[in-house]
This record gives structure tokens, C-alpha cells and sequence, in this order.
């Protein structure tokens, strides 16, 4: 099957200053992956480790540093921003975003924030249509009509991120990208949430990236994880594999961290310190190093590379393969 | 943002809220708020029907009676020469509110311009607005004001500009900042999102909504721009007498300090403080009814 999304040697890098001299944050930091029709790829990783900038570089959001990204047959990431913002692709992918607060205009109703945006992205749609869009939306979300004459403060937390929702299906995309779209709400409510991202997934056949840092959600909705550290991938696998099987530290190290009752007992990984700066890395080292129980003169010596290490399970360690042995011992 | 009006009152109330509804309610709850409301209506009230109300004609001399102290013929007194205070001050009312009114919609309209430019691009645009604020700022004000009447000459429109002037940079600043807070929130890179242009994010997605924040920098504004007029017309760079104007009366008064004829100052001083007071307890309420956070 031909991937929906193939994402090459994406980067994002920032100029900060450092004292005096110059430096380059690598927020993104050569990444690959593809997304399959239909697929809801997960990405993981703590606080600051490039999600949410990976997310809108795919997201077009803002733009990359070096990299492309194919979309539907189709090379996005070579014309700039503004005029992809124009182009017809621009409704095939869509953001959910993550604080339902300040993701509505607090001027606008409900209706209006919907409407406003098919009548952007699709133009040439009588009024008409576009209110049976916007109406067709909040009924695939759950939300009473009644309740999208309001304005976003009138509405519960829940009911704001069903409008976000509404607001980006409402143009029928490919591809739905889900920054912790579920991180600012009550935990009951985001279960809520989960289930109807679920359900929507099914009934339009689109493609989700979701973003969070919390394991038991993308467990509970992915079909495939990417695990992130200080802007690459360093794990990407099918969910029920990369939980069963972790490959690599890291990976280890998050599911150990994660609080599941069914593994309360078992041996785990702590990590140790904090991630290195992100702030020039050194381009031979893994920056897991230092961090890692496993660390060896190579890991210093040599930046690991993305590597298969199990039928549809790739890992950037050199020891990939072994670990799961040394555990053991 | 932070919105603790979020309960299940609000859950249930009407999807159409009627804010004139709410607005009262507010008000009842606020008796300084509500005073200052009366107050601007009595203001609006004389400087449209002042002419018609006032007993004599404010330019109407009458040397038989000059200098009279407050009687039942002259709620005010008399002025040197015989003029009626009492209509003097309701008739001057019209030309204090209309020189304040017309300044502050004037520099409402230029810093609602420039400084949503300056908050949304940044950049060169911000460097340039931000200068030209700076070197107004530079200028103790109010010998600003005089500089420009005094190049321009001594009319009411340039008391208006150079009032407008020297108000400017706090609306640029007020609206610079109102909308540099919201240019990187996720609704505004959703509409960017859709293709939207800039022009038409800054007009449609941002501006309606810092228009509360300038509302109330106007109407705290609108006292400084009436004492700013008065006071040009009271050193004499203003509004030429005879024509009644709160401060030239007081200028006109200020020769009797110590010959005791205090009515031909006090009024119009009065009738200053009275409107500026009403405008600063009307901003400060204003602030208060459009600020979430104040609310339970
Ligand atoms: N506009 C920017 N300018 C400079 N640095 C940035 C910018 N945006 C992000 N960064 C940096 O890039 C890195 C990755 O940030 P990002 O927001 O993608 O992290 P994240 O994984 O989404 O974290 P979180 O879980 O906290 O949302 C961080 O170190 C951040 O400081
Ligand atoms: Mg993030």
C-alpha cells in the first residue's frame, strides 16, 4: 500500500543564543516516517523532546529546516507556507489543537467557528452548504445544534473540544493531526473525547497522528507508535509490540515510568538525570548517552541509526537486539 | 483563557444571552460604576440641549451687573462683565465633551491601525511604530500639546490634534500589546491555517476582540484629553474667549483668586472635575465589567 504520509530527513532547527556565539536548537532532528491510509500513528516522548514541532511541520504549520514530506503522492513540504495555505491540499490536512480554551475565537459562536473555516478552505460553496457542512460536523461530534449558537465561554471543556474537532473534520480530511488533544480536559471527559476521536476514525476513514506524553492514551487508540527523545525517533513499532517487546532504553524506560497497574512488581528502569540540552548536540553521540543504563564507549563514539530489529520494529541503539537479553540477567 | 464562569448555571443558560440583560444587573451591583453612568448622561444631556436650557446667552453682557455672587437671578454668579456663569458653564459643556470626544476617536482610530501592525508582523514595522511612540513619549506631553497649537495655530481642530498627539502612544501601546497576546494563540494559527490573509486575521479573528481593552483605555483617556483642552484654552493656546469654555473661565476667574469673587472659577473648575472624575470612574467600571476575572 502506498503510505498517505512519507515524511524524509525532516528537521527543524531554531537559532538561539548562547552567551555570545550563536547556536542551533534542534528541535527536529532528521526524522523519518510514514503513515499508512487510515493509520493512527502515535508519537510519544517527554516534555520538550519535539512532538508538537514535528507535528506541525507535517502539519505545515511552520516550515522545515531541511527534509520533505510526500502527501498523498504529492511533495507539500517544497512550497511555502503561504501558498500551501491556499492550495487544495490545505483541507486534506487538519489540526485538532490542544487547548480547546484558546484554539476558539472567544468572539465567535460555535457555528461561526466552523463555518468561517469550511468557507476558507473550500471555497465556492453556496451558504447553505456550508451551514450543512458545519451542521453535518457538530452531529459527528456529538454536539447538540442548540449549543453551537454559543460562544466558547458558554461551553464545558468537553463541548470546546468538540467544536475543535468539528471544526477540522467539518472539511473532510486526510489526515487529522492531534496535538494532546485531550490533555487540557477533566480526566472522565477525555475519555469521552478518546472514544469519539475512535469512532470518528471509523466511521470517515481518516489518519490520525496524536500526540501525547500519556503511554495509556496512545495505547488505548493507536495502531502504531513513534517514540521520540531530544528530536528523533528512537522507536517505532506496532503498539502492542512496542509494549510488549520494547527495543530500545528509552522506550523501556517510558512504559517502566508509566503507571499500569498489570505491571506493579516487575523489575523497571529508572531513568536517571535529565535529557542533555537539545542545544547543539554533538552529531556522534546518542543522545540517549549518559542517561542510559546501557551506555558503552560506542554510544559516544557513534550516533545509532534507525534500524529494523524485528519484522515491523525499528530502534536507533546499538544494542537493540541484545537488550531484551541483558534484562534479563 | 481562564474562565471561571464555567459552571453548570452557565451550561444552562439561554443560547442567546442578553447582554443589555446582564449589563444592568452588573451595574446594580456597582454603585460608583452606576453614578458615573448618571452622570455622563446629565453631561451628554447638557451639551446637546445646553443652549436651549441655559437662562441667558453666553455671550450676552450686562455691565448693571457684573461680578454678582450666586443669586437666585444667577445660580453662578456674574462674571466681570455681567456674563451669566450658570449658562456659560452648561453652554460650554458641548465644546469640553465634543474637543475631548473628537480627540480620543481620533487617536482610538490611528492606534487601533498602528498598533495591531506593530503587535501582528513585529519586525521592521514594530522598530518604526515603536520609535515614533518612543520620541512622542520622549516629550513632556502636555508642552507637546502647546508646541503643536502653537505651530498649528489656535484653533479647535488642532486643540483636537494635539490632543489626539499626545494621546496616541498609549492606545499604539495598549492595542500593540493586546494583540501581540493573542497573534501566537492556536486560534489565531487556525485561521492562519485556513489561508487566511493577515490583513483579514488582524480585522476579523483578532481586532474585534482587544476592542474592549481600547474601550476602556478611551474612557480613562477621555478625562485626560478634556483636562488637556481645558488646559491649553486656560493658557491661552486654546479656544479664543469670548467663546465659553471651561478653561478660559477658570482663566478668565483666576484673576479674582484674592479679590474673593470665587464663583467666577470655582463653577467651571467644578464642572472640570466633575467630567474627568466621570470618565476615570467610568473607565474603571468599564475595566472591571469586561474583565472575566473580576466576576464570581
Ligand atoms: N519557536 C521556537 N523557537 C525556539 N525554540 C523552540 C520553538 N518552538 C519549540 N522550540 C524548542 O524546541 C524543542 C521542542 O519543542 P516542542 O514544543 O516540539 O516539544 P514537545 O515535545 O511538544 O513538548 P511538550 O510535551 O512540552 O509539548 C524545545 O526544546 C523547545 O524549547
Ligand atoms: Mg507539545
Amino acid at each position: 500500500m502506498t503510505p498517505l504520509l512519507q515524511a524524509t530527513a525532516l528537521r527543524k532547527l531554531y537559532p538561539v543564543k548562547q552567551g555570545w556565539s550563536r547556536a542551533q536548537l534542534h528541535a527536529v532532528d532528521d526524522v523519518d516516517l510514514t503513515l499508512a491510509p487510515g493509520e493512527c500513528l502515535g508519537l510519544v516522548g517527554e516534555s520538550g523532546c519535539g512532538k508538537s514541532t514535528l507535528a506541525r511541520l507535517i502539519a505545515r504549520l511552520i516550515a522545515p529546516s531541511d527534509g520533505g514530506i510526500r502527501f498523498d503522492g504529492q511533495e507539500i513540504a517544497e512550497t511555502d507556507l503561504r501558498t500551501f495555505a491556499r492550495s487544495p491540499e490545505r483541507a486534506q490536512i487538519q489540526v485538532v489543537f490542544q487547548d480547546p480554551h484558546e484554539s476558539l475565537n472567544p468572539g465567535f459562536t460555535a457555528m461561526r467557528i466552523v463555518s468561517d473555516h469550511i468557507r476558507s478552505l473550500i471555497p465556492g460553496l453556496t451558504p447553505i452548504q456550508v451551514t450543512a457542512r458545519a451542521e453535518a460536523a457538530f452531529e459527528d461530534v456529538g454536539l447538540p445544534l442548540s449549543l453551537a449558537r454559543r460562544y466558547p465561554h458558554q461551553l464545558s471543556g468537553g463541548q470546546k473540544a468538540r467544536v475543535g474537532i468539528a471544526r477540522a473534520i467539518a472539511v473532510e480530511p486526510k489526515l487529522l493531526i492531534l496535538d494532546e488533544p485531550t490533555s487540557a480536559l477533566d480526566v472522565s471527559v477525555q475519555a469521552v473525547i478518546l472514544k469519539l476521536l475512535g469512532v470518528l476514525r471509523a466511521k470517515r476513514g481518516i489518519s490520525y497522528i496524536f500526540v501525547s506524553h500519556d503511554l495509556e492514551v496512545i495505547r488505548l487508540i493507536c495502531d502504531r507508535v513513534a517514540v521520540m527523545y531530544l528530536g528523533k525517533i528512537v522507536e517505532c513499532a506496532p503498539t502492542a509490540q512496542l509494549f510488549a517487546h520494547p527495543a530500545h532504553p528509552y522506550t523501556r524506560a517510558l512504559i517502566a515510568g508509566s503507571p499500569d497497574p498489570a505491571r506493579r512488581g516487575l523489575k523497571t528502569e529508572r531513568l536517571q538525570g535529565s535529557a542533555t540540552s537539545p542545544i547543539n548536540p554533538d552529531p556522534n553521540r546518542c543522545r540517549f548517552a549518559g542517561r542510559c543504563p546501557l551506555t558503552a564507549p560506542e554510544c559516544t563514539a557513534q550516533m545509532p541509526q534507525l534500524r529494523a530489529v524485528g519484522p515491523d520494529q525499528s530502534a536507533a541503539c546499538h544494542f537493540a537486539q541484545s537488550a531484551p537479553a541483558k534484562t534479563e540477567s | 483563557m481562564t474562565d471561571q464562569t464555567q459552571s453548570p448555571q452557565t451550561a444552562l443558560a439561554p443560547a442567546t444571552p442578553d447582554r443589555w440583560a446582564e449589563f444592568a444587573h452588573l451595574l446594580r451591583g456597582n454603585k460608583i460604576t452606576f453614578a458615573a453612568v448618571l452622570l455622563l448622561l446629565l453631561l451628554v444631556l447638557l451639551a446637546l440641549i445646553g443652549p436651549a436650557i441655559a437662562p441667558y446667552g453666553a455671550t450676552t453682557t450686562d455691565a448693571t451687573a457684573s461680578l454678582e455672587p450666586p443669586s437666585a437671578a444667577h445660580f453662578f454668579g456674574t462674571d466681570a462683565l455681567g456674563r451669566d456663569v450658570f449658562s456659560r458653564v452648561v453652554i460650554a459643556t458641548r465644546l469640553d465633551l465634543a474637543m475631548a470626544f473628537g480627540a480620543v476617536v481620533l487617536s482610538f482610530a490611528v492606534g487601533l491601525i498602528l498598533g495591531p501592525i506593530a503587535g501582528y508582523f513585529g519586525g521592521w514595522a514594530d522598530t518604526v511604530i515603536g520609535r515614533f511612540v518612543d520620541t512622542l513619549m520622549a516629550f513632556p506631553l502636555f508642552v507637546l500639546a502647546m508646541g503643536i497649537v502653537a505651530a498649528l495655530g489656535n484653533s479647535v481642530g488642532n486643540i483636537v490634534l494635539a490632543t489626539a498627539i499626545i494621546n496616541l502612544p498609549f492606545y499604539i501601546r495598549t492595542a500593540r500589546a493586546e494583540v501581540n497576546m493573542r497573534r501566537d494563540l492556536t486560534y489565531v494559527e487556525a485561521a492562519r491555517m485556513a489561508g487566511n490573509s493577515p490583513w483579514r486575521i488582524l480585522a476579523v479573528h483578532i481586532v474585534p476582540n482587544i476592542l474592549p481593552a481600547m474601550v476602556v483605555q478611551a474612557s480613562l483617556n477621555l478625562g485626560w484629553a478634556i483636562l488637556n483642552a481645558a488646559g491649553l484654552s486656560f493658557i491661552g493656546l486654546g479656544v479664543r474667549p469670548p467663546t465659553p469654555e471651561w478653561g478660559i473661565m477658570v482663566s478668565e476667574g483666576a484673576g479674582y483668586i484674592f479679590s474673593g469673587e470665587w464663583w467666577t472659577f470655582t463653577f467651571p473648575g467644578l464642572a472640570l472635575v466633575l467630567a474627568v472624575l466621570c470618565f476615570n470612574l467610568l473607565g474603571d467600571g468599564l475595566r472591571d465589567l469586561l474583565d472575566p476575572r473580576s466576576r464570581t
